[in-house]
């Protein structure tokens, strides 16, 4: 009944097991060729989303979410299914994947140079990152930054865009022909879309940048640009908070980004045009000798 | 009050001088204090004196609670 | 396109380089079961002490460096953690012996060098148990959601106070008085154990290798949970690799005679010899082939099935059917009938209303993504 897919995801893969048509037809729309039938490929972790059995499955179904058997979450409500697979690629790799140290943050490139933004849901984070991925800047990654120890060099983990309640609308205005997948509705963040970056980051996926700047956004509805250069140790204490493997890396994590903090420049912005912040970051980090 | 920093805790100083960060591997956390490294450690040595109530002498306050400094009878045991 | 079988990756424990002519895919299935069975750290280190580990393909390589970064913070959080718990209950009672995986941890040996377990397991002799618990939670240590049958289950029939959970850090803490349930009339005096310990240099106390052993074994052929049957059968067969010598051997048989666990020890031995060769002297067969039940035959059908890897990719057939078998039996020995028989019907109520109506129909508020 379940059908195995394969998605290859550099630098991890997965395979994914389930018969749920919404979620096929989502991975399919957002992965375009990275997402097919499984046959010979070898995945890095097994997925599966499942519709919930018994009873409750006709009152109100549920999706179940599967890592190599392991069943980390409770189930969500049927619709969320895409959304819930999605979420769980993220929790497989923040929990096994040690190799890089990984921070909950977008980052971006134009060219070679990498800017990382965290920052906490409502910031704004991911209209901006859409925006950018769509004008002139490559998207390495949406809500994980892979960085090498020891190194300011990012490896691109591109995955689609993760945008929420009002970010929706102003997406589908501004990219109409964007690869946008269902809504979810009435996730514990609100309504979610996801949306897949522009051909151009596809193609870069394994093309490694530099991090040349840590910006923590913030959109303000009635705010025009103010930049606040945010000293170096709250810049540090911030990535900390966002690094999701640092407590398992620890010293390796510690010097990784004293490292990265000392070498880039931090900001902390506060908008309402995203022109103008594309503009500042260009202007003011990317060329920035 | 002569200190010395615990075996087991990594530091590092910003360029910037806007503070100092604390790793303690073996309880794993991580603290940070918005003072340069020699301003600590003229806190400690009782060469600068701040206010008990100031942010920097509570910073300070903490990282001894936390035993990040210990106090120099304590630097030939095993902590 | 052959799959990897239960045989398989015993035979990759036995002799490593078999794995060398495995294809991409039998690579990736072996990776799925260990990390599954817990096992990645653990097969690392087995590759590169048989000097082979750079030979591994790199897709491969890459998910057993991850295995050894997360088993080397586990022992560094292990440690903090036991030193914490040594400070705040130091002297409150009148033995903290650190058992199962944080004593194999805490030992320093190989045998848990790569092992990863999700609670902190503690005997203290059970005058102090209140004392200890009343302390935990003043620090900050709750008790963890139970149904009520469940909670009785632990504090009366069971050996145990329910699991204590750190608020902040989220560690988990099993602080036993006893090794076996008080019910079920094989009342092991828990002294006689506590007797058997050793202080590490770091000064943890816990089991000599010895009493370790024997522990694990009660563990895993008492205890109805063979979940993970395969790892704690490694860990017995490493313990007893490591220490093998007279002065480890005499000390465990001595013990399960004493505390009337021979026939658990005769199973261990005779399961670690099938699955790993393992070296057994002869002076210790000759000790305890006399412990040999009459229902052998029973037994081995039930535990060839459930010693090996559990993983739908390779998991023998009727594993299901021995593991049931296994869970009456290891109830059985447990507690009385009547109870057993309330027990099950509890549990098989609740698992009937579960597969009605989901398996997290009694599962509190969320662990979202």
């Amino acid at each position: 009944m379940s059908d195995n897919y394969f998605i290859d995801l550099h630098p991890f893969s997965f395979s994914v097991r389930t018969y749920i048509p919404q979620v096929i037809q989502n991975l399919s729309t957002i992965y375009g060729s990275r997402f097919k039938k499984l046959s010979v490929e070898v995945a890095d972790y097994e997925l599966s989303v499942q519709k919930s059995s018994g009873l409750r499955s006709f009152i109100r179904p549920q999706a179940r979410f599967f890592c190599d058997q392991q069943e980390p979450f409770k189930p969500l409500s049927f619709q969320k299914a895409y959304a819930f697979l999605e979420w769980g690629m993220n929790w497989t790799v923040a929990g096994n994947e040690v190799q890089h140290v990984i921070i909950h943050s977008a980052v971006l490139a134009k060219g070679n140079k990498a800017i990382l933004f965290p920052a906490p849901p409502g910031s704004g984070k991911s209209t901006l990152t859409a925006y950018l991925a769509h004008n002139g800047w490559r998207l390495l990654s949406d809500e994980m930054a892979l960085i090498i120890p020891q190194t300011k060099t990012v490896v691109p983990f591109v995955r689609p865009i993760c945008l929420k309640n009002q970010s929706i609308d102003i997406a589908k205005q501004l990219f109409p022909d964007g690869k946008f997948s269902d809504i979810a509705k009435d996730t514990h963040k609100g309504d979610v879309i996801h949306l897949s970056p522009p051909d151009s980051s596809w193609e870069n996926s394994t093309n490694t940048a530099e991090l040349v700047g840590v910006v923590f956004p913030n959109y303000r509805a009635n705010q025009t640009l103010q930049i606040y250069q945010l000293d170096k140790t709250q810049a540090f204490m911030q990535l900390v908070e966002n690094a999701f493997n640092y407590g398992v890396l620890r010293d390796v994590a510690f010097s990784t980004l004293t490292n990265v903090i000392e070498n880039v420049q931090t900001f902390e912005i506060f908008h309402n045009d995203l022109a103008q912040v594309a503009a500042f970051l260009e202007q003011e980090i990317i060329d920035y000798e | 009050m002569n200190r010395f920093l615990k075996k087991g805790v990594l530091v590092h100083s910003f360029s910037d001088k806007s503070g100092c960060v604390f790793l303690d591997l073996h309880s794993g956390e991580t603290l940070s204090v918005l003072m340069s490294k020699t301003e600590i450690f003229k806190v400690l040595s009782g060469e600068m004196r701040f206010d008990q109530e100031s942010e920097q002498s509570i910073a300070i306050m903490s990282l001894i609670q936390k035993n990040i400094f210990m106090p120099l009878e304590n630097k030939n045991t095993n902590v | 396109m052959n799959n990897l079988s239960a045989a398989d990756v015993c035979q990759a424990f036995m002799a490593p380089r078999s794995t060398l002519a495995f294809t991409p895919k039998k690579w990736q299935q072996l990776v799925l079961i260990l990390r599954h069975q817990q096992l990645l750290a653990c097969y690392s280190a087995m590759f590169k002490q048989a000097g082979i580990f750079e030979q591994l393909p790199t897709q491969t390589q890459r998910h057993f460096l991850n295995a050894d970064v997360l088993a080397e913070n586990h022992k560094k959080q292990v440690l903090f953690e036991a030193s914490e718990l040594k400070r705040e209950l130091g002297d409150k009672q009148q033995y903290l012996i650190f058992l199962k995986g944080a004593g194999y941890t805490l030992s320093g040996a190989q045998v848990g060098d790569t092992r990863i377990y999700n609670d902190i397991d503690i005997l203290a002799d059970k005058k102090s148990i209140d004392v200890i618990e009343k302390r935990l939670c003043l620090l900050g240590w709750l008790s963890e959601e139970l149904t009520e049958h469940d909670e009785k289950y632990y504090r009366k029939w069971a050996h145990e106070i329910p699991p204590l959970r750190h608020g902040k850090r989220g560690t988990i803490v099993d602080v036993h008085h006893n090794i076996v349930p008080i019910i079920s009339g094989r009342h092991v005096d828990a002294d006689k154990f506590a007797s058997n310990s050793v202080s590490t240099p770091d000064g943890f106390q816990i089991l000599s290798f010895s009493a370790m052993t024997l522990h694990s074994l009660i563990h895993l052929f008492f205890n109805e949970d063979v979940e993970k049957g395969y790892r704690d059968l490694i860990d017995i067969h490493t313990l007893m690799t490591a220490n093998n010598h007279k002065e480890f051997w005499l000390p465990l048989i001595t013990l399960a005679k004493q505390t009337g666990f021979e026939l658990e020890l005769f199973l261990a031995c005779r399961y670690v010899q099938k699955t790993f060769q393992t070296d057994i002297p002869d002076f210790v067969q000759d000790k305890i082939s006399e412990f040999c039940p009459w229902n052998i035959k029973f037994l081995d059908f039930m535990y060839d099935k459930t010693l090996k890897p559990n993983h739908p990719l390779c998991r023998p057939r009727f594993f299901s059917v021995a593991e049931f078998m296994i869970l009456i039996r290891g109830h059985f020995q447990k507690m009385p009938l009547h109870i057993l028989i309330y027990h099950l019907l509890c549990k098989s109520g609740i698992s009937i209303i579960q597969s009605l109506f989901g398996k997290h129909v009694f599962t509190k508020e969320l662990d979202q993504p």
